[in-house]
C-alpha cells in the first residue's frame, strides 16, 4: 500500500514525540559546569606581609600611646605621700612606720606654725595628734580606724602643699551638704581662731560636683566643741565613720577615693595637654584622576575576550576626608571618595542575534539581551554574504564601575616641617554604586545591562606616598599618588582579571 | 513535588532540582538537538550548553506560558547560535524552487534513524530552516529574523532542503519519484 504523503507530513508524523535518552555524561558534565568549585582565592604573598606590618603598626601605636599616657603624668598628684602611708599601713604598719608618719606630722605641723603665730600650742597639738595617731596604730594595727587616723595625719601633713586656711571660698556646694554646713564650719573656725589659735582647720574640696562624688573635706579642728564638730562630721561625710574623736582634736576626714583621684590627674593631663596643644584633626578634600589597568590580561566579562587588548579610561575621584594625629608622626585617617573605573575591550563585533545567548557575566536588559558580543578574532572568517545578513558592527565592548570607595589608612610621616613626606598604607571598601556594560562602535552605542559578577563590596589594599606643603598655619595642600590594589572585585569568573588603579589624589586640607 | 517547585529550586541553584528537571527533558531536548545538529556529538554538545543556558537563565524564566516551550526555544536557539558562530563559507546559491512544490513520497518503512541521519546530512541552513518551518512550526517570517535572512531565502533553503530529504528517500526506497506539481 503505497501511502502517497508529502514529505512534511512524513517528517512531522515520524518526529513527534521524538526523544533521544543521551548518554549519562551529558548531566556530569553540566552538573559540573553549574556546581564548579570556587577556586580558592590566594591572597598574595605581599598582601600577608602588609598585613602582618599592619599589625605591628597598630600594636606599637596602642603601646606608644599607653607608654606616653603613663609617662606623662602631671606631677600634680595630690597626695602621694598619703598613699604611700595607706600602703604601708595596710601592710601591717610597723613602728617605723608609725614613727616616720608621727614624724612627718611634727614636721608638717610645724611647717604650718610659721604661718601661724602660736607655735608652741601647735606643736603641743600636734604631739597629741601624734600620740592619737601612734596610739591608734599600735593598738589596732589592723583596724581600719588606724588607717584613718595615719590617713588623717599625712593629710594634715598633705595640707602643707595645699590650703592652709579656712578658705571657705574653696568649699563648694555640695548637694548633700547644706550650705548651713559651711557657715557652721566658718562658725567653728571663727571660734577657734578667736579661741587660741590653736585652731586650723583645712578645708579642702578638691571636687564637689554631684551626689556621687564625694567631699573630700579634711577638717581638723582642735576644738573642746566635740559634739558639734562630730555633727558636722557626720552632716559633712555620711559615707564615712568619724573615726577618731578626742578631747583635744577632732579629725573629720574623708579617705581620698582613688578613682577620685586618678580622675583629677586625667584632669590635670587634660590641662597639660592643652598646654602644648597639637591639632589633632585635620579635613581634607580630595580630587584625583585615576588610572585604572589590570595586572593580567583577563576579561571578567566573558573568557573570549581575554586576549583582546583594553583601553583603560582614566577617571576621577573625588572626596572628603578626616584625619586624626595619633601622635606627631602617625595619623589615621578616612574618608569617602565616589569614583568611577572604566576600560573598553577593543575589537569586538556586535550583531543583533536571535535571542541571543548573551554575553556570559552580563545580565541583559530584555531590549538588548538579542545583541550578541563576538572577539572579532571569531570572526575573521565570515563570507560577505553572511557578513551583509548580520548588520554587523564593529566597536568597543566598555564596562564603567562607579564605587564609594570608603579608606581607612595609616600615614607615617618621614618629614613633618613646612613641607612634608610621608607614607601611607591601609585598606579601602567600595561599595559598588554603578554597573554598565555597553558595546560602541562608530556610529552607535548601546548599553547591554550590568554585570552580574561584580560585589557589592570588596575591597583594595593601598599604598601610597604623601607630599604636603603647609602654606598657611592651619591649611596644607597635598599631593599622595597611591596605588590601590583590588581584590575581591569579582563574585566569581574573573576571567583572570586583576584590577588596580592608581590615584594622583590632590587637595588641601584644614587642620584644627 | 511539582515542576513549579523544581524550577524555584533550580532559581536556587540546587543540584537535585536541576538533576530532576534534566532527566525530565533531556530525551525530548536530545531529539530537538538531534534534528538542529550536524551529527551525534554536536547533538550532545548542544544539549549540555543548551541545559547549562537554562538552568543560568532560569531566573528569568517567569512561569508565563509552559516551562517546556520556553526552554526549548532555548535549545533551538543555542543549536542556531552554534550554527551562527561557526565559520563556513555557504555556497551562495540564488534560486528560485516553486515554493509550494512538496515532493510526496511513498510512506515505507523508513526508519527514523535514517530520516535523522539525512536530515543532519542537509546543509546547515537548509537543516535549520526545514525543522524550524516543518518540524516546530516557526513561519518563514519568523525564521527569516531568526536567521537574519529574507523571507525569499527561507522559502528557497526550505524548498532545497525538501528536494534533498526526497531524493535521499527515493534513493533508500529505490524509487525515482519526481516532485509532484501539484
Amino acid at each position: 500500500m503505497n501511502d502517497k504523503k508529502n514529505i512534511d507530513r512524513l517528517f512531522q508524523e515520524r518526529f513527534k514525540d521524538f526523544e533521544r535518552v543521551p548518554d549519562d555524561k551529558i548531566w556530569s558534565n553540566i552538573h559540573d559546569a553549574l556546581h564548579e568549585k570556587k577556586t580558592k582565592r590566594v591572597l598574595p604573598l605581599w598582601w600577608k606581609l602588609s598585613g602582618i606590618a599592619a599589625g605591628f603598626i597598630l600594636a606599637f601605636l596602642a603601646f606608644t600611646t599607653f607608654t606616653n599616657s603613663l609617662n606623662n603624668e602631671p606631677s600634680v598628684v595630690v597626695a602621694p605621700k598619703e598613699i604611700e602611708n595607706r600602703n604601708s599601713t595596710e601592710s601591717n604598719v610597723d613602728s617605723s612606720t608609725e614613727t616616720r608618719i608621727a614624724v612627718e606630722n611634727n614636721k608638717s605641723l610645724e611647717e604650718k606654725n610659721d604661718l601661724n603665730t602660736n607655735k608652741n600650742s601647735i606643736n603641743s597639738t600636734s604631739k597629741t595628734e601624734n600620740k592619737v595617731a601612734t596610739n591608734n596604730a599600735n593598738s589596732s594595727e589592723n583596724e581600719p580606724d588606724a588607717e584613718e587616723n595615719i590617713n588623717l595625719n599625712s593629710q594634715i601633713k598633705n595640707t602643707k602643699t595645699k590650703r592652709i586656711s579656712t578658705k571657705k571660698s574653696f568649699l563648694k556646694p555640695n548637694p548633700n551638704t547644706a550650705v548651713a554646713k559651711n557657715s557652721r564650719i566658718t562658725n567653728d573656725q571663727d571660734s577657734v581662731e578667736k579661741n587660741a589659735s590653736l585652731k586650723e582647720e583645712v578645708v579642702e574640696n578638691s571636687f564637689v560636683e554631684k551626689s556621687t562624688e564625694k567631699t573630700q573635706l579634711s577638717d581638723k579642728t582642735i576644738t573642746a566643741k566635740s559634739d558639734r564638730a562630730t555633727t558636722l562630721a557626720e552632716n559633712k561625710t555620711p559615707n564615712k565613720a568619724i573615726k577618731n574623736i578626742d578631747s583635744t582634736a577632732v579629725a573629720l576626714a574623708s579617705e581620698p577615693n582613688p578613682l577620685e583621684e586618678i580622675a583629677r590627674q586625667n584632669n590635670e593631663k587634660d590641662k597639660a595637654v592643652a598646654d602644648v596643644k597639637i591639632n589633632r584633626w585635620q579635613v581634607t578634600t580630595n580630587l584625583a584622576p585615576v588610572y585604572f589597568n589590570s595586572a593580567t590580561n583577563g576579561s571578567p566579562i566573558e573568557s573570549q575576550f581575554a586576549d583582546n587588548s583594553k583601553s583603560y579610561e582614566n577617571n576621577l575621584s573625588v572626596g572628603v576626608g578626616v584625619q586624626y594625629a595619633v601622635n606627631t608622626k602617625l595619623s589615621l585617617r578616612t574618608g569617602l571618595n565616589k569614583m568611577t573605573l572604566s576600560y573598553g575591550t577593543n575589537d569586538i563585533m556586535f550583531f543583533g542575534a536571535l535571542n541571543s545567548l548573551g554575553v556570559k557575566n552580563v545580565s541583559a536588559t530584555s531590549a538588548t539581551e538579542n545583541i550578541e558580543v563576538v572577539s572579532a578574532t571569531n570572526f575573521v572568517a565570515l563570507s560577505p554574504f553572511e557578513d551583509n545578513l548580520q548588520n554587523m558592527e564593529t566597536g568597543v565592548l566598555n564596562q564603567r564601575m562607579g564605587y564609594f570607595e570608603v579608606p581607612l589608612e595609616l600615614s607615617y610621616a618621614l618629614v613633618n616641617k613646612k613641607f612634608g613626606v610621608h607614607l601611607i598604607g591601609g585598606v579601602s571598601t567600595l561599595f559598588l554604586e554603578e554597573n554598565a556594560v555597553s558595546v560602541q562602535s562608530a556610529t552607535t552605542n548601546i548599553s547591554l545591562g550590568q554585570a552580574n559578577n561584580l560585589n557589592t563590596i570588596h575591597f583594595s589594599s593601598n599604598l601610597g606616598l604623601g607630599f604636603k606643603y603647609a602654606f598657611m598655619k592651619n591649611f596644607q595642600a597635598h599631593f599622595e599618588p597611591t596605588l590601590k590594589y583590588q581584590f575581591n572585585t569579582f563574585s566569581r569568573d574573573a576571567g583572570n582579571f586583576r584590577p588596580y588603579f592608581v590615584g594622583l589624589y590632590t587637595g588641601v586640607s584644614y587642620r584644627f | 513535588m511539582g515542576l513549579d517547585q523544581l524550577i524555584n529550586d533550580c532559581k536556587q541553584n540546587n543540584a537535585k532540582a536541576q538533576e530532576q528537571i534534566y532527566k525530565l527533558f533531556a530525551p525530548k531536548f536530545f531529539g530537538v538537538c538531534l534534528k538542529y545538529s550536524a551529527n551525534y556529538a554536536e547533538a550532545e554538545d548542544n544539549l549540555q550548553d543548551g541545559f547549562i543556558i537554562i538552568f543560568k537563565k532560569i531566573e528569568q524564566f517567569q512561569f508565563k506560558g509552559s516551562f517546556e516551550g520556553w526552554a526549548k526555544r532555548i535549545m533551538i536557539n543555542n543549536a542556531l547560535q552554534k550554527y551562527r558562530n561557526q565559520v563556513r563559507f555557504l555556497e551562495v546559491v540564488h534560486d528560485t524552487v516553486a515554493e509550494d512544490a512538496i515532493p510526496e513520497i511513498d510512506d515505507q518503512d523508513i526508519s527514523i534513524d535514517y530520516l535523522m541521519k539525512i536530515i543532519q546530512e542537509l546543509p546547515d541552513r537548509y537543516r535549520m530552516v526545514f525543522n524550524l518551518y516543518v518540524l516546530d512550526g516557526y513561519s518563514h517570517k519568523e525564521i527569516a529574523e531568526m536567521l537574519g535572512i529574507t523571507t525569499g531565502t527561507t522559502k528557497s533553503n526550505l524548498a532545497r532542503a525538501r528536494m534533498i530529504l526526497q531524493e535521499k528517500i527515493n534513493q533508500y526506497t529505490g524509487k525515482e519519484t519526481l516532485p509532484s506539481t501539484r
